[in-house]
């Protein structure tokens, strides 16, 4: 038998017409429940359906409707009582999966929210952070153009809340095992990692996991932490936290060489937690390592360095030597390296560095120095080395670029995300008969392009396609940021780089020292 | 007893509806989240701090007042006032939102070849299947079809006559088609307009992406003049504005995420969080928006 409820221009939401369509349909002896908005294609849908009814022309598209059909009057009276009850029913019992655009709906949705990833734009960064704090929230603020003033009252109010205020331009972290902004899939392990600088933590924390250890903690600073202006606020406000973490056995400190009186503070509190709490090893990338040395600490030549020195420390185990030139056996380098510049043309003589991320074009031109003389980069080591016009100037002798610059980022995705530039720069280099080397970062995790290694594969094989056809070999080194459990993953983003014939090494560090022992080849010992 | 909320947003277009001096309106239909006041025949929506930006709608810092339908409303540019209960939502802090797809900036740029894929694959495995979602597998063969309904299978018989319209783009055609569909579905806003609004709003990105705008327009406004009165006052104005590219801030992040070279990771979670509105209408949405920009003529 056929029932109609009708309820005239009466609006439910859809969430509610759905509950009481399945619960309708759950009670025993209703064969069929259709519930909507009177419109004419419903009608005709009900009729089909064969819940016809005289009641059903009168409907129109603003009127609620319930046509039931049941096997008896018992079934449709029971049908009704649950009607009832569903419309009668709380709004709030009503659950619905639901992302909220606001903080303070987050809040009411989950009120145990301790941590927000803020990415606005750099106007309004500073009010959506300070109303996080002021929620007693923690803060990961990804946005940047935050000015030095606000990221100084952001960080002393937090410090006063006993708050992380990671930022501004804070691109990675890792917190609880959960990766935040560019980040990679890493095991939980013994090592905290204090970090003012993101592709540096992301290097740091996959070699930690590669060497089979893992983290606690990677929480990030923002890259002005430990200037003068900021004092290195959250420095030593993430210092202290993971001083206090009980699973976290080791710590690093890596930044870029902080100011005279910012690295006195900070290592001043690391010897201490070196003294009586657990061991700390520092990475200034580029910097003096004879500074942590004086604090009785351990430094680290380079992100790899820095790993290796930490993995052994928390596992109980004496620190390795300092790594200052590539790991592998003197035969094999050497046969690696007549494999390589023996096809290569007498002109072919420097390298091009192409870098997406910051730390790592970074770290490699501080290694490089004493070595290679003058790196043309638009992130210069000397202002003299500097490259005006990056996006269009020839580049010329030994170069290095950052693509994460803002020259390349303006009204682009960065380089992690899209390859466009640095590719098309790539082919373009592949011309210059100076050219013998490319050396390049593949950046994978969440955040970075689904297959970076796919572009970057197909930009290296042409260009030693390209190379050939003009009488020349190219050499192309390659060094992968990246997990076994990232989405894209290890294994097969290094498979196609290696078949587009690059060499894949395991750090950017290593990578480095290859194009030092292949320059010096090609230049008869020079370097 | 009088209270004032703070609206912190508003959609340009509604600014631009909104008298300098209070006119009357009054209170259309009243949700858990959201209300609809009726004004000179268009419908003005009220939403409070969980809900995305609408078109035509205003955003409060916090909850919405109590409102009872049918009680009368004062409305200007600086503020709606409730006289019954002397409630009052203050409109002159709000920050003016434009939800076109026509603003710059119009970065729109033709998919990238996954995304379609992409954007299936999260409909299929994070989507509500209740409403227009089996289409994917009805219209296209798949392994696993979804389980149907007899909403969904009654429009699916109508719907190639639309792809085709589209297709020829013919307007005439379209607006027959989406006349043939319209009100259709369980839901507030049936599930044949969700529907309808994704396709409109994917052939007009797709339009935007061209820079075949102007050949696209005249299509979704002979779809919405003919689905609009086969439908409810909500849905219609849903369809209204999704014809001129007027769209919710959640969909027109999930496009400006879709119609990009790069194939961003972050198409699931911009596609998530339209899925997340409503029970079935998120999804329904989606299923439009993925088959729009399928059957876009090349």
């Amino acid at each position: 038998m056929v029932s109609l409820q009708i309820k005239p221009n009466t609006y439910y939401d859809s969430i509610t017409l759905m509950i009481i369509s399945k619960e309708l349909k759950k009670v025993p002896g209703v064969k069929e429940a259709l519930v909507g908005m009177g419109t004419d294609l419903n009608l005709d849908i009900a009729k089909v359906t064969g819940l016809s009814s005289p009641e059903l022309e009168a409907i129109t598209p603003n009127d609620f409707f319930v046509a039931l059909d049941c096997e008896n009057e018992e079934a449709v009276a029971n049908a009704l009582k649950a009607l009832e009850e569903q419309l009668n029913k709380k709004e709030e019992s009503r659950s619905a999966a639901y992302y909220p655009p606001t903080l303070t709906s987050a809040l009411k949705a989950d009120p145990k929210i301790n941590l927000a990833l803020i990415s606005v734009p750099g106007r309004h960064a500073y009010d959506v952070a300070k109303d996080a704090l002021d929620k007693n929230i923690n803060v990961m603020l990804f946005s940047d153009n935050v000015s030095m003033e606000e990221e100084k009252k952001l960080k002393e109010y937090a410090v006063s809340k006993e708050l992380l205020m990671m930022g501004p331009d804070c691109g990675t972290a890792v917190v609880n095992g959960l990766p935040l902004a560019f980040a990679n899939v890493i095991h939980k392990g013994p090592i905290g990692i204090c970090g003012a600088s993101g592709t540096g933590t992301q290097e740091l924390t996959i070699l930690i996991d590669q060497l089979g250890s893992g983290i606690t903690q990677a929480l990030g600073t923002g890259g002005r932490d430990l200037k003068a202006e900021i004092g290195g606020l959250m420095f030593k406000q993430c210092l202290n936290a993971l001083i206090n973490d009980p699973e976290t056995k080791v710590i690093i400190m890596l930044s870029k060489p902080p100011a005279e009186h910012v690295a006195k503070e900070i290592l001043s509190i690391a010897k201490e937690c070196n003294d009586h709490i657990k061991p700390v090893v520092v990475d200034f990338i580029g910097g003096d390592p004879h500074l942590p040395k004086e604090y009785g600490l351990v430094a680290a030549y380079n992100l790899e360095d820095a790993a290796r020195k930490a993995v052994a420390l928390s596992k109980g185990e004496p620190v390795p030597a300092d790594m200052i030139d590539i790991d592998m056996p003197r035969a094999e380098l050497e046969a690696l390296i007549e494999r390589e510049t023996s096809k290569m043309a007498p002109t072919q003589k420097y390298y091009r560095g192409f870098f997406s991320g910051g730390t790592l074009a970074d770290e490699s031109m501080k290694l490089s120095i004493g070595k290679l003389g003058h790196i043309y980069s638009n992130i210069p080591l000397k202002p003299e080395d500097k490259i005006e016009n990056p996006l269009t100037a020839e580049y010329k002798e030994n170069t290095c670029i950052d693509f994460g610059e803002d020259e390349f980022t303006e009204g682009k995705p960065h380089p992690m995300i899209d390859l466009t530039l640095r590719c098309e720069r790539i082919l373009r280099d592949a011309h210059d008969p100076t050219l013998a080397i490319l050396q390049c970062d593949c950046v994978i995790g969440y955040g970075s392009n689904p297959n970076p290694a796919e572009e970057l594969a197909a930009a290296i094989a042409k260009a030693k396609e390209i190379a050939a056809s003009e009488g020349r070999y190219i050499s192309a080194i390659c060094s992968i940021v990246g997990t076994e459990g990232d989405p894209q993953n290890l294994t097969e983003t290094r498979k196609q780089l290696e078949a587009a014939g690059a060499i894949v090494v395991r750090s950017n560090a290593q990578s480095t020292y290859l194009v030092h022992h292949m320059l010096d080849k090609l230049n008869g010992g020079k370097y | 007893m009088k209270s004032t909320s703070t609206a912190e947003a508003i959609s340009a277009q509604l600014f631009e509806l909104l008298p300098q001096q209070p006119e009357p309106a009054a209170v259309h239909s009243v949700f858990r989240t959201s209300a609809n006041l009726l004004y000179q025949g268009q419908l003005v929506t009220l939403l409070d701090d969980t809900r995305p930006l609408y078109p035509c709608a205003v955003r409060l810092g916090g909850p919405l007042p109590a409102l009872t339908a049918g009680e009368p409303v004062l409305l200007c540019r600086e503020r709606i006032l409730f006289p019954r209960s002397g409630a009052a939502v203050a409109l002159n802090r709000a920050q003016s939102v434009s939800l076109s797809l026509f603003s710059p900036p119009s970065t729109l740029q033709q998919p990238h070849p996954a995304a379609a894929e992409a954007l299936r694959e999260t409909i299929l495995t994070r989507g509500k299947p209740e409403g227009f979602a089996p289409l994917l597998t009805m219209l296209e063969a798949s392994p696993s079809p979804l389980p149907d309904n007899p909403y969904v299978r009654y429009a699916a018989d109508r719907i190639p006559a639309l792809f085709a319209a589209l297709r020829q783009r013919d307007a005439e055609a379209a607006g027959e088609a989406a006349y043939s569909i319209a009100g259709c579905g369980i839901g507030l806003t049936p599930s044949a307009d969700d529907f309808l609004c994704g396709v409109m709003a994917s052939v007009l990105a797709s339009a935007i992406a061209r820079g075949e705008q102007n050949k696209w327009l005249p299509i979704t406004a002979a779809m919405a003049k003919r689905a609009a009165p086969r439908t409810n006052l909500i849905s219609a104005a849903f369809l209204r504005q999704a014809a001129c590219g007027q769209l919710s801030s959640d969909v027109l992040t999930l496009i400006r995420t879709l119609y990009s070279s790069v194939l961003s990771l972050r198409l699931p979670s911009a596609a998530m969080n339209v899925i997340a509105f409503g029970e079935t209408s998120g999804t329904d949405i989606l299923t439009g928006i993925y088959f729009g920009q399928k059957i876009y003529p090349n």
